[in-house]
Order: structure tokens, then C-alpha cells, then sequence
């Protein structure tokens, strides 16, 4: 049976290896903060980190992801403290309905772990994989960059 | 955590109350209301002085929100209105969900209209609990009323310097009698209007906590998938329900009639197996397509239609330039991150439902509808009679992942309640995203047909306006008021079904309408070589409020400067009137010389939506109105062919992307009065801003939208 290590805890899972992670983090785990939102891999909303990096969960199956360490989004905050990305992103009220921000947040976590100081064109290339219909992007790039100051400790 | 999802009791209550009726107006006595609602956890024991709020003894408000939060910050927008009138402690603030419930009046959120429609009840249910907290807490002191004030969630009496808070002092407040006609506060007391208060529902959406329609889990849940017929009007006519069978996980395989769903004990194992299903289908035009229509629309254009308006009488005299043009605008899908989905659950006690729906009233009366007829169809007995009504229909709203007008339909709910109904499992439907793409109701498409006749000193003689769509009220609406000073005009139009759904689409009519007529207005100006914004100026003369958001916007985008824009670089302005809120907008553009691809830099937009309840809303909605509006403008289409949908999901029908999201500055204008809405407004101008922004830049007139494959391809 599949092992999956999400946010620091395994889990075993009884279904279809095939089955893409996203529906195993959302039925199996009751993990739903990540979402389902195009299934082919073009918009981000189901973004999560393997290993680190982010991944479009909708295409990524169990079997692929078995045994390796999986953050979600319920895998961010520490208790009650906020991640650094979560922080700014409350700060800046950057969600309008929220569908995509899981996707959006992963992404900008993945982001600055790479590039802790990105230039405008290294968020461009970054944001443009997740889609907002909300029209949220302008908010977003503002929480990127409050969240790059207050971790040089300029806020 | 804020947000709590209102429970059973709660309704039990309201149902039970004497104030079943009333609505929008405070009306049950506090006293009456504790003995009656023995049980009432969502709201709490404490105090609860109507439908619309209560205070616990642990100081935490509990306020109703009876309008649908899909993005656009209403329960923050809302809960600001209460706790206004309130004086509360705005970190006390929570949010309780309204399950439908006709108790609530007027549930349907759509029209920008929910802060004008709450903008008196609510504060009118705050300003009542203050009054009787302050009654309840003199009385307690032994002190005159007057002696006292209220402060963030207290009352304080400075002679005696005693302070109590409202919690404590919640039981007492409830023995007061409800006042008639509590004092309302003026807008020079607002402590919480006006202010950018953080939104309630950040946090949940930030750390995967929200619950959205597609996150409902109940227990024995089960999940179902679907395929509707690939084209409009067809029906099932054959399927392989033997080939689903054997396979894992399969537990009910559905004809609707115009769609076959699986039932499954995963989500996952119902679409696999909704996708290898083989189904034959009958009907449908497999001769529909956008050419077809275009054609039939094209040429009605030539003849005259039903008079939408005319006023006014035609000058003959004194034309110096008759200008001529025909204007077309695609069809749209909504496109709503989240796809459509619904949770059902149907036994013979009646049905509970969990349905991300923008209409709750109507999802209600659907599902009773579509509960009726399966009844019929499948003669199952309830416990005690054919048929439900809607007290026996459960409903609840949980976030929605985006509407802008899709989730005012309520297809899906019907199915979700026929695919458990039939099924005998509480069901939750997902459609897939291409399923959602080819199913929606969308934005029709329209054809314009405009002549306008200009004076020798560059007036507008003669406007005339015929619009060719597939409803009326979504391809006429926004056509018929024009702010413009004009001697005659007429608007006149033809309705020709295809057989496409079409729904509403944010700002509905408004949206290409007011491409169609500001990309014109600007085509005049160029006619009559006047500047366009001076020529908006002249034929806004009688119309202060508006022209004094022209002017703004003409202020702070520099538009007299614009001639030192380098080549291929222009700007350009639109300007229009909604949703009792005005906004202009100016945008700057450059054209690619080689690809004819167009950049949007920059958007100076004003708004005047009268009184702010919460600029930093205001701007968000103002930012996600022209990302939407950019879309269509630039990006994606929706075309038909062989009678159906074309794309199918955001690579063919993409959304516009982060990088290409122009810089936006929106300001707006300080305003008395009444709240206009502002969830709209944002769309409509951002078309024609960018056509007359590619006009001034290269020269070239679009007068279709959306202009995918750039300029100088079109």
C-alpha cells in the first residue's frame, strides 16, 4: 500500500496508485485547502511542494509521489504563527475568493526559497503559472514583495 | 476561526419565530427571542435582538450574512455596516452564513446590489442593539440613559466611571424592549465605514481552512461525475452502462436525459469512467457555429427592429459628417475557478443540500422542482406525502470559488439532487473543467450597428444604435441610458435565439455595450478632429457628477500629454455609468510592430460609487473588474462550431496571466449619499480604454472583441 509523508505525517493509502495526488490529498487525507480547478496542469490551483518544489498535484499520481515529503497548504503555518508568504498575503488581504490562493501561496513559497530576493521578472515567471480569475495578481506581487522586505527586516 | 456554517437549530429557530415574514426589518422583542430559541448555538445564548446579529456573553458578535461571499468581500462589507451601528469591537466580529431562507428577503446576489439593498436594515439592527445594550447597562447602574455612550463593544458611564461590555451585559439588554426607531449615525461618526478594514475571510482562504462547494464532506459521501451533451438541445439516445460495471469503485451509472452521470466511490474512479463511457447522442444542430450566426445577425442588422428607445426628434438639417459602424462582441464564459459543483443528500425525511449557487431562493425551488418530478417519475414515498416543499429542503451556501453570474443558474444543483435522489447515496458533483468550459451560460454574442450624424459645430445630431443578440435584457441592457447630450436617439434591436444558453455575465449588458458605444464616441471624436476627452467634455456639460470623474481621470493620467508617447504607444478613454456608481478609465498601450501584439501598461481609473463602505475592497474589486475585462478583451473567446462549444479548458480558453496584468492606479472620488455598487463597474470601460488606446496608437480600429490574435492580423 502507497505511503505518503504530507506536511511532516505519513499516511497509508488504499486506493488506485494511479489516482492523481490531488484527489488523494483532498478525499483520502480530507486535505481540501489544495484545489481541482483545470486537471491538465495549466493553472496552478493545485499546486503543492515535492521535495520542496512546487508541483501540479491534478497530474502528479500517487505512485509518483509515494514516500517523499509533501507540503500542502495546511502544511504552512507552524500552530498558530503564519508563514512568512501567509503573513504578507493577510496583510496585503490579497484574496478575493481564495479559489486559487493555495496555488498561488505554494508558488511563492517555492519562489522565494529559490530566489529569496526575485526581481520583477523572476515573479512574472513565477505567478504566470497559476491563474486567477479574481484578478488578484496586483496584490499578489505586492505580498511577495512585503514578505522579501520584512524577511531583510525592512517592513 | 470566524467562520461557522449556520446549524440547525438556528433555522429551527427562525422558522419557529414570530418574525417570519418581516425580512429585512428587526421586528421579534429580545425577551420573546431568548425564550424561544432555548438552543440557538450559532448564534449563542446571549442576545439577539433580530435575525441579523447576536451578542454572546463571551463579547463575540455573531453577524448574518444573508448575501452570497464569492470573492467580492460582502461579508466584510456587510458585517461593517452592523458593527458600525453597533459600536463594536471589530475584532468580536464573526461571520455566520445564512442558510436560504425566504426569512432573509432577497438572498439572489447578483447586480452589485447587496450594500444598497442592506445598506438601511443592517445598520437599522445595529443601531437597535445599541440602543438596547445602552438601556440595559443604565438601568443596571441605576444611571440615566443619556450618561452614557457606547464604545468598541462597551458602555461607559463617566460620571460613576464605570464601564461594562456588551457581553456582560447581554442577558439585560435582551429584557429591552426592541426600539421602533433606532437613531441611525451620521457619516461624520462613522469609526468602521469608510475605513480599509481587513476582510473577515482572508485568513480561512489563506490557510486552506475555507470550505468551498467542492470541499462539502459528509458522511457516506459518495461522488458522482458527469458528461451533458456535447451539443445544445441533444439528448442521450444510447449507453454502455454494462462497460462501467465491472469496473472498481462503480456504484451507479445515470441517464438525466441530457447528460449521463457515474456515481463512485471516488471521485477520481467516477471520471475515469465517465470518460471511457461510450454514449450515443440524438438531436442537437450540428449546423450551429459563430460564422451561422454572425451571418443571420448581419443581416438583421439591416432591417429595422423593436424600439428599445427613441426620444427626441431626427435633425435633417445641419449634418456636417454621418459616421457608420458595426461593433461585434464574442461569447464569454464565466470560467469561475471553481467548477460548478454541488452536494445533495435525498432520503425519504427530505433533502440537504450544499450548493455554491449565487440564487439560493431559486436553487430552492429547483431543487423542490426537480425532487417533485423524480418523486413522480420513480413513485418513491416520503414519510408522509408526495413532494416536497421547501421547508423540507435544506439548503445551505458555502463559499464560492468565484460566480459572476454563472452560480445565478442552478443546473447543477438540479442534477446533483436527481443523481442522489436516483442513486439512494448523498452525492457530491464535480464537473470537470470541460465540462464546466462547454456548459456554462454565456455572455451572448452580440452585433451592433451604429450611425451617428455630426452638426457643423461638432454636436451630436443624430445617434442610432440597433443591437442583434439572443435575449433582450443581456444584449440590450446598458445600451438604452447614455449620459451624452444628443438631439435624437434611438435604440433599436432583434432578438434570434440559437439555442446557445446564454446568463449573466458580469455587468451583464453593460459589458459590450459600453465598448461598443465608447469605442464609437471615440470614433466621433476623431471624425470631428476633437480631442476625445474634449469631446466626452462637450456633450457631458449637463452631467456634473460624471464629468467630474472625467475629469479626474483625465488629471491623473496626464491625457494632455499625451502626444510625447513614443510610436507605437497610445492612450486611450472610457468612461461609464452603472450600478448607480460612475468610473472612467484610461488606458496606455503599446501595439508590437511586428507581431501587431498589444501591451497594456497602465490603467488610471477613477470611481465615484458614492459613499466608500470599504476602499481597499472597492479596489479590489475595481482590479479584478479590468483582469476579467482584460480577458475578453485580449485573450479568450468562446466560439461554436458544429453546434457546440469549442474550447474546453484554460488552455484553449485561457484567463489573462500575472505578467500580463497592467500596472492599475484607481482613485476615488470622496462622495456622500448612498453606496453605489462597485462589484461591475470595473468591467466595463476596460475594453473600449484599450481599443481606443490601439486606435491611437497604430491607427487601427477594433470594432471586435477579443482582438486575440493582435492588431495588425485583425
Amino acid at each position: 500500500m502507497p505511503a505518503l509523508i504530507v506536511n511532516g505525517k505519513k499516511y497509508e493509502v488504499d486506493v488506485d496508485p494511479e489516482t492523481p495526488l490531488l484527489w488523494v490529498l483532498r478525499e483520502q487525507l480530507k486535505l481540501t485547502g489544495t484545489k481541482y480547478a483545470c486537471g491538465i496542469s495549466v493553472c496552478g490551483s493545485c499546486t503543492v511542494l515535492l521535495n520542496g518544489e512546487p508541483v501540479r498535484s491534478c497530474v502528479t499520481t500517487l505512485a509518483m509521489s509515494a514516500n517523499q515529503e509533501i507540503t500542502t497548504i495546511e502544511g504552512l503555518s507552524v500552530g498558530k504563527a503564519l508563514h512568512p508568504i501567509q503573513q504578507a498575503w493577510l496583510d496585503e488581504s490579497v484574496p478575493e475568493c481564495g479559489y486559487c490562493q493555495s496555488g498561488q501561496i505554494m508558488t511563492a513559497v517555492a519562489l522565494l526559497k529559490n530566489k529569496p530576493e526575485p526581481t520583477d521578472e523572476d515573479i512574472d515567471q513565477a505567478m504566470s503559472a497559476v491563474l486567477c480569475r479574481c484578478g488578484t495578481y496586483l496584490k499578489v506581487r505586492k505580498a511577495i514583495k512585503r514578505a522579501v522586505r520584512k524577511s531583510k527586516g525592512v517592513v | 476561526m470566524r467562520y461557522q456554517i449556520q446549524d440547525q437549530d438556528r433555522r429551527r429557530f427562525l422558522k419557529n419565530s414570530a418574525y417570519l415574514g418581516t425580512g429585512l426589518l428587526i421586528g421579534v422583542t429580545a425577551s420573546g427571542c431568548n425564550q424561544q430559541v432555548p438552543n440557538n448555538a450559532s448564534l449563542n445564548n446571549g442576545f439577539q435582538p433580530s435575525i441579523w446579529l447576536s451578542i454572546g456573553e463571551d463579547d463575540q458578535i455573531r453577524i448574518v450574512i444573508s448575501k452570497v461571499e464569492m470573492g467580492q468581500g460582502i461579508s466584510t462589507a456587510l458585517s461593517m455596516l452592523v458593527a458600525e451601528e453597533l459600536d463594536a469591537d471589530w475584532s468580536k466580529v464573526n461571520i455566520i452564513r445564512a442558510d436560504a431562507s425566504s426569512i432573509y428577503g432577497n438572498m439572489a446576489t447578483a447586480g452589485s446590489t447587496s450594500v444598497r439593498e442592506l445598506w438601511s436594515p443592517l445598520r437599522q439592527a445595529g443601531a437597535a442593539a445599541r440602543e438596547m445594550l445602552l438601556a440595559a447597562a443604565a438601568s443596571h447602574w441605576g444611571v440615566p440613559t443619556k450618561e452614557c455612550y457606547t464604545d468598541t463593544g462597551k458602555i461607559f458611564h463617566s460620571p460613576s466611571n464605570s464601564s461594562i461590555s456588551y457581553g456582560e451585559i447581554s442577558l439585560a439588554a435582551s429584557k429591552q424592549p426592541l426600539p421602533p426607531n433606532p437613531v441611525l449615525k451620521s457619516e461624520n461618526q462613522f469609526k468602521i465605514i469608510g475605513q480599509p478594514v481587513q476582510r473577515l475571510d482572508s485568513i480561512e482562504k489563506i490557510t486552506g481552512a475555507a470550505v468551498y462547494g467542492i470541499d462539502i464532506e459528509i458522511p457516506g459521501l459518495k461522488y458522482a461525475a458527469i458528461r451533458q451533451a456535447p451539443l445544445f438541445g441533444a439528448r442521450v439516445k444510447d449507453f454502455d452502462a454494462a462497460s462501467l460495471t465491472s469496473k472498481a469503485g462503480i456504484l451507479s451509472v445515470i441517464n438525466l436525459g441530457d447528460a449521463i452521470a457515474v456515481v463512485a466511490e471516488t471521485y477520481w474512479q467516477a471520471q475515469k469512467a465517465i470518460d471511457t463511457l461510450e454514449v450515443q447522442w440524438d438531436g442537437g444542430d450540428s449546423s450551429l457555429s459563430d460564422d451561422k450566426i454572425q451571418a443571420e445577425y448581419k443581416r438583421l442588422a439591416l432591417q429595422d427592429g423593436k424600439v428599445e428607445v427613441e426620444s427626441g426628434q431626427p435633425e435633417t438639417q445641419n449634418i456636417q459628417k454621418t459616421v457608420e459602424a458595426e461593433y461585434e462582441a464574442a461569447f464569454q464564459a464565466h470560467a469561475t475557478m471553481e467548477p460548478m459543483n454541488c452536494t445533495a443528500s435525498v432520503n425519504s425525511e427530505g433533502c440537504e443540500i450544499w450548493a455554491p449557487t449565487q440564487n439560493p431562493g431559486y436553487a430552492q425551488s429547483q431543487a423542490r422542482n426537480a425532487l417533485e418530478s423524480g418523486v413522480q417519475k420513480l413513485v418513491r414515498k416520503l414519510k408522509d406525502k408526495l413532494g416536497f416543499n421547501e421547508e423540507a429542503i435544506q439548503l445551505h451556501i458555502p463559499l464560492l470559488g468565484g460566480g459572476f453570474g454563472r452560480r445565478l443558474e442552478q443546473d447543477y444543483v438540479i442534477q446533483a439532487v436527481e443523481i442522489s435522489q436516483q442513486s439512494g447515496y448523498p452525492i457530491k458533483l464535480i464537473w470537470s473543467r470541460a465540462e464546466d468550459v462547454q456548459h456554462d451560460f454565456y455572455r451572448p454574442y452580440t452585433y451592433h450597428k451604429l450611425v451617428a450624424d455630426i452638426g457643423s459645430q461638432a454636436e451630436l445630431l443624430n445617434w442610432r444604435h440597433r443591437i442583434i443578440g439572443p435575449t433582450h435584457g443581456r444584449s440590450v441592457g446598458g445600451a438604452a441610458y447614455s449620459p451624452y447630450r444628443m438631439n435624437y436617439r434611438k435604440i433599436d434591436y432583434h432578438v434570434k435565439k440559437h439555442g446557445v444558453p446564454i446568463g449573466s455575465w458580469r455587468s451583464i449588458g453593460d459589458s459590450h455595450n459600453t465598448f461598443v458605444i465608447e469605442s464609437f464616441i471615440d470614433e466621433l471624436a476623431h471624425a470631428a478632429q476633437i480631442d476625445p476627452y474634449q469631446y466626452r467634455r462637450n456633450l457631458l456639460k449637463n452631467q456634473p457628477r460624471i464629468l467630474a470623474v472625467l475629469d479626474k481621470v483625465a488629471e491623473l493620467s496626464n491625457w494632455s500629454k499625451r502626444s510625447n508617447l513614443p510610436a507605437n504607444r497610445g492612450i486611450g478613454m472610457a468612461i461609464h455609468s452603472g450600478f448607480d456608481s460612475i468610473v472612467a478609465q484610461v488606458a496606455e498601450v503599446s501595439v508590437n510592430s511586428s507581431t501587431g501584439a498589444v501591451s497594456v501598461h497602465n490603467i488610471n481609473c477613477v470611481v465615484d460609487c458614492g459613499l466608500v463602505v470599504n476602499p481597499s475592497i472597492v479596489r479590489s474589486q475595481i482590479e479584478g473588474g479590468i483582469a476579467f475585462g482584460l480577458t475578453a478583451t485580449l485573450v479568450s473567446e468562446i466560439n461554436i462550431l458544429s453546434g457546440r462549444v469549442k474550447q474546453s479548458n484554460f488552455h484553449d480558453f485561457p484567463l489573462l496571466k500575472f505578467s500580463d496584468m497592467p500596472e492599475v492606479s484607481v482613485h476615488i472620488m470622496k462622495n456622500s449619499g448612498l453606496p453605489g455598487g462597485v462589484g461591475e463597474i470595473g468591467v466595463p470601460p476596460i475594453a473600449p480604454a484599450v481599443c481606443n488606446a490601439v486606435y491611437d496608437a497604430v491607427k487601427i480600429r477594433i470594432r471586435r472583441i477579443p482582438l486575440r490574435e493582435g492588431v495588425l492580423n485583425s
